[in-house]
């Protein structure tokens, strides 16, 4: 045992004042009574008891000493040297990814990593700090440079794990900089392994502990779909991280129901795909698609047992296409993401209902549906049903149709005009609630406006009279326009979101607040001031909804899902060493020595002595009272 | 020193010392005695024996039944009152507190039951054990009285006594055995046992009025103390706690069961008294239930 501040040992000559003053107090005092017979009976009896008695009187001086002891050995600081993974000070990178959460070290790998973090925190020399770092999926610094253990404790204790991939060269750029600030330094990786390749080198000399035994784990690595000519395809794959060939029942619901469920087969450390045709009744969007795995032998990772899709963003637009043919437009509706098209030529009775109406070249249908509609190359006035009298009014023809003025609107946002659209002759339309998107010397080439709530775009030439439909503008166009009359999905994002991964929103004009509802139900809702809103709270596995406020209703504006589909994450096979640098960092082992402090201990020796001193003491006397004296 | 008030005397004088075992008086006086006497209370017959005296022959009954009995007549007789007051340097206590002070309750208490013995024409003497063993009379008849008061206000407590020594004196030199009171606090190292033994072989009656005052009942000490005796300066080291003192209440406590337990078993008369007790309270009740006046 040593001391870390041996200095404070002086104060143990205060046990001289306290027997001096000991000493002064036991000078007794001389009290006259009548007669000591009866005392002289009692001191006999008490005689028996002598040793205890003369005991007695000294126990409070001994105790006293005792305290005193205690103290001044707590104040210097003893210590005892015990093995060590780490001596000196420590940047301890904790990782908190998702293969953390791994349960073949009960409860979970991230538990015992904390544990033995505690350790480390336990072993601390007295002189020397310690910075926690947990890495998760933006490395988090939870306490810097400290060397109050209880502190460290606390911060610890306060660490979870994400179900994130872990950025380990930011956490590495986290501790090259933190192990700056200190000498003799060490950079502790409590880690599964999960460590990905060409890592940066350390300026300090790294020690790995690794956390976990068993690698076994089944993972869906892969849901998605796409369409087909005449159905919807889901794909879906299953690895197996593990060394032992295994079963599973891969279950697959539609939007909470289950539809199919098939056993596959995985080979060790391989993984086996399958395909679903999902055939979806016309019109109805597919929703949230949901694979499960299940009857699982040995799987010590659930988070990857479970993914989600959402078809197309969840959300499918029907529209139709009345027009005699037009090639251009068929083709873009049958490409335009969110969007079903169907066609019928002019003149037909329609008895179903249409989010958007599209009339190419044909007169209005009579009643007008309450629906968007995009009219192209309106019909001349004679040929106009009455519906449309009050809408709009073909005056007449232009051929002067070079543009002349933009209107500054999202609907013509990357849409290159100037100079490249060439158009042979349009309709001079005239319609009151519109205003000009694109103008021309010779009247409006293209009007858009609400009238009622209802959406509405002219173009006012057919596109068979202009190059238009051959310029790069013109699927932009027509995907800004349609989206501008049927909103969609409000966001742009990958089919594949890992978890803490960003998602740009992109409110819809007229939105005033977006939401979004997290998997476990909370909102997160954000006021529309940019076109593009950034959503980073994805941590959580599941499906999230997206909503928008306009006016005065909420609109659903499609949904996306995060997956856990990280190979890094789900290989959970615990690796005795990591690559740092050009460096191979095996498993540590204790050859340091730490120190356990043990002045905790003789603190709390010290309170229970003072308070088994305050008890004798105040069983042992009352004070005294004082007598005159002859 | 003013021990009475008049009216306190006066009540005194209506009192009378009760002697159960009635001693003989060499004059007469008036109480009755156990010895059938020369009085003219009659008492009983009983028949001639050879040498009776022949003047207390009942002739009377003798013509009408001419049988001879001898008629028996009460005797009465005089007390002899011995008071004998411990006035050693322990009576002396407590030193700041007069009204339960011991000596001066004790002298409250002897000149009362002097006074009253005075009244019923006893013969008195006291006697002060310890301080030279002074003491006054035998004086009889009421008109003593102011003489004994005067007597014991001049009477100051100081030096050690040996109660056994004292006691077997008196004995030993004592004149006519009667009703002997002993007021003390029994506070003497060499005890008292022997004494009263002496006494009782000589023919006295002896009352043991015992003297605690409070704070010796009760004492309120604490803490490391070094107890010094005032009698005959022994001390005593100790460490007053609770339990201490409690342990001290159980020895007082045995000590006078044991003084209680003595003096009924040897028909001595023990009237333990707290001084704090009102001493006219003491002489016209307590006194007077224990039977020792009427």
């Amino acid at each position: 045992m040593a001391f870390l501040t041996p200095l404070f040992l002086l104060l143990g000559l205060l046990a001289a004042p306290i027997i001096l003053m000991y000493m002064l107090r036991l000078r007794r005092r001389e009290v006259l009574v009548s007669s000591t017979l009866l005392w002289q009976k009692l001191l006999r009896d008490r005689e028996a008891n002598a040793p205890w008695q003369k005991l007695r009187r000294n126990l409070l001086l001994i105790l006293q000493l005792l305290i005193l002891a205690a103290l001044v050995l707590a104040l210097a600081r003893p210590f005892l040297p015990v093995p060590s993974v780490v001596s000196g000070s420590v940047v301890l990178l904790l990782d908190g990814s998702a293969s953390m959460l791994a349960t073949d070290v009960p409860p979970d790998r991230f538990t015992a990593a904390k544990e033995e973090a505690a350790r480390l925190i336990g072993d601390l020399g007295g002189d020397y700090q310690m910075t926690l770092i947990l890495v998760g999926q933006t490395p988090r610094v939870l306490l810097a440079a400290s060397g109050d253990k209880t502190e460290l404790r606390r911060a610890l204790a306060a660490a979870e794990a994400e179900t994130a991939v872990a950025d380990w060269p930011a956490a590495f750029a986290l501790a090259a900089g933190a192990a700056q600030g200190f000498r003799d330094a060490r950079i502790v990786i409590i880690s599964d392994g999960g460590l990905p390749p060409e890592l940066p080198p350390l300026p300090a000399r790294p020690i790995y502990l690794p956390i976990g035994r068993s690698g076994e784990n089944l993972a869906l690595a892969a849901l998605a779909t796409r369409n087909t000519e005449t159905a919807v395809q889901l794909f879906a794959s299953v690895a197996n991280y593990g060394m032992v060939e295994r079963q599973a029942l891969l279950s697959i619901s539609l939007d909470g129901v289950l539809y199919d469920a098939r056993r596959l087969r995985i080979p060790a450390q391989g993984s086996a795909s399958t395909t679903w045709e999902l055939t979806p009744p016309a019109g109805v969007p597919l929703g949230v698609i949901e694979a499960h795995l299940s009857e699982l032998q040995e799987d010590h990772l659930s988070l990857d047992n479970r993914a989600w899709v959402v078809h197309e963003g969840g959300v499918s637009n029907r529209v139709l296409l009345i027009t005699a043919g037009n090639l251009f437009l068929e083709q873009v509706y049958g490409v335009l993401p969110g969007v079903t098209a169907f066609k019928a030529p002019p003149g037909t009775a329609v008895d179903e209902e249409f989010d958007l109406y599209v009339l190419d070249g044909a007169p209005l249908p009579d009643p007008l549906p309450a629906a968007s509609l995009l009219i192209i190359n309106p019909p001349v006035p004679e040929l106009a049903a009455s519906a449309a009298g009050d809408l709009f009014a073909v005056t007449g023809v232009f051929s002067n149709t070079v543009a002349v003025r933009l209107a500054d609107s999202p609907l013509l946002e990357y849409v290159d005009w100037f100079g490249r659209i060439n158009i042979r002759q349009a309709k001079n339309v005239s319609a009151p609630w519109a205003q000009a998107l694109v103008q021309a010397e010779g009247g409006p080439l293209i009007l858009f406006g609400e009238r009622g709530g209802q959406r509405i775009v002219i173009m006012t030439f057919d596109l068979r009279d202009s190059d238009l439909p051959l310029q790069i503008a013109f699927p932009i166009l027509m995907a800004n326009i349609t989206e501008w009359l049927n909103p969609g999905r409000a966001f742009a994002s990958s089919a594949a979101l890992l978890p803490g991964e960003p998602v740009r929103l992109r409110p819809t004009t007229g939105a005033t607040v977006v939401a979004v509802q997290k998997p476990n139900g909370d909102l997160w809702r954000a006021l529309v001031a940019e076109d593009e809103l950034i959503f980073n709270e994805t941590i959580a596995l599941g499906v999230y909804n997206v909503l928008l406020r306009e006016g005065s209703g909420d609109r659903a504006a499609g949904s996306f899902a995060v997956n856990l589909f990280s190979p890094d994450e789900s290989a959970i096979a615990p690796q005795t060493a990591v690559r740092v640098g050009q460096m191979v960092v095996e498993t540590a082992v204790a050859g340091d020595i730490g120190q356990r402090e043990l002045w905790p201990w003789l603190a709390a020796l010290a309170l229970i002595i003072l308070v088994v001193e305050w008890w004798v003491h105040h069983r042992g006397a009352q004070p005294p009272r004082i007598r005159k004296q002859r | 020193m003013n021990l009475f008030d008049e009216a306190t005397l006066h009540k005194l004088e209506q009192l009378t010392l009760v002697a159960a075992r009635v001693r003989v008086g060499v004059m007469k006086g008036d109480r009755r005695s156990s010895k059938r006497g020369t009085s003219i209370e009659f008492a009983d017959y009983r028949n001639y024996v050879k040498g009776d005296d022949l003047r207390r022959l009942d002739w009377n009954v003798y013509a009408r039944l001419e049988r001879s009995f001898i008629k028996l007549l009460e005797e009465e007789e005089d007390l002899a009152v011995h008071l004998l007051l411990d006035a050693s340097a322990s009576m002396h206590w407590p030193d700041n507190d007069p009204p339960t002070h011991k000596l001066t309750y004790a002298l409250r208490l002897t000149g009362a039951l002097g006074h009253i013995a005075l009244t019923a024409g006893d013969l008195l003497s006291v006697t002060l054990l310890g301080n030279n063993n002074r003491s006054w009379g035998p004086f009889r008849g009421a008109q003593n009285s102011l003489r004994l008061l005067q007597f014991l206000e001049t009477i100051t407590a100081v030096g050690p006594t040996d109660l056994n020594l004292s006691l077997r004196n008196y004995a030993l030199y004592g004149r006519r055995p009667g009703l002997l009171f002993v007021v003390s606090d029994l506070l003497s190292p060499g005890g008292y046992q022997e004494g009263v033994a002496a006494l009782q072989a000589r023919g006295y009656e002896v009352a043991l009025l015992h003297l605690l005052s409070p704070d010796e009942v009760n004492p309120p000490l604490g803490g490391d103390l070094k107890l010094v005796d005032v009698e005959t300066a022994a001390d005593a080291e100790i460490t007053l706690d609770p339990t201490t003192l409690a342990q001290y209440r159980e020895r007082l406590g045995d000590w006078l069961a044991e003084i209680a337990a003595y003096c009924a078993a040897r028909q001595v008369h023990y009237i333990p008294i707290t001084t704090d007790l009102p001493w006219e309270k003491l002489v016209m009740q307590t006194l007077r239930v224990k039977g020792v006046l009427k």
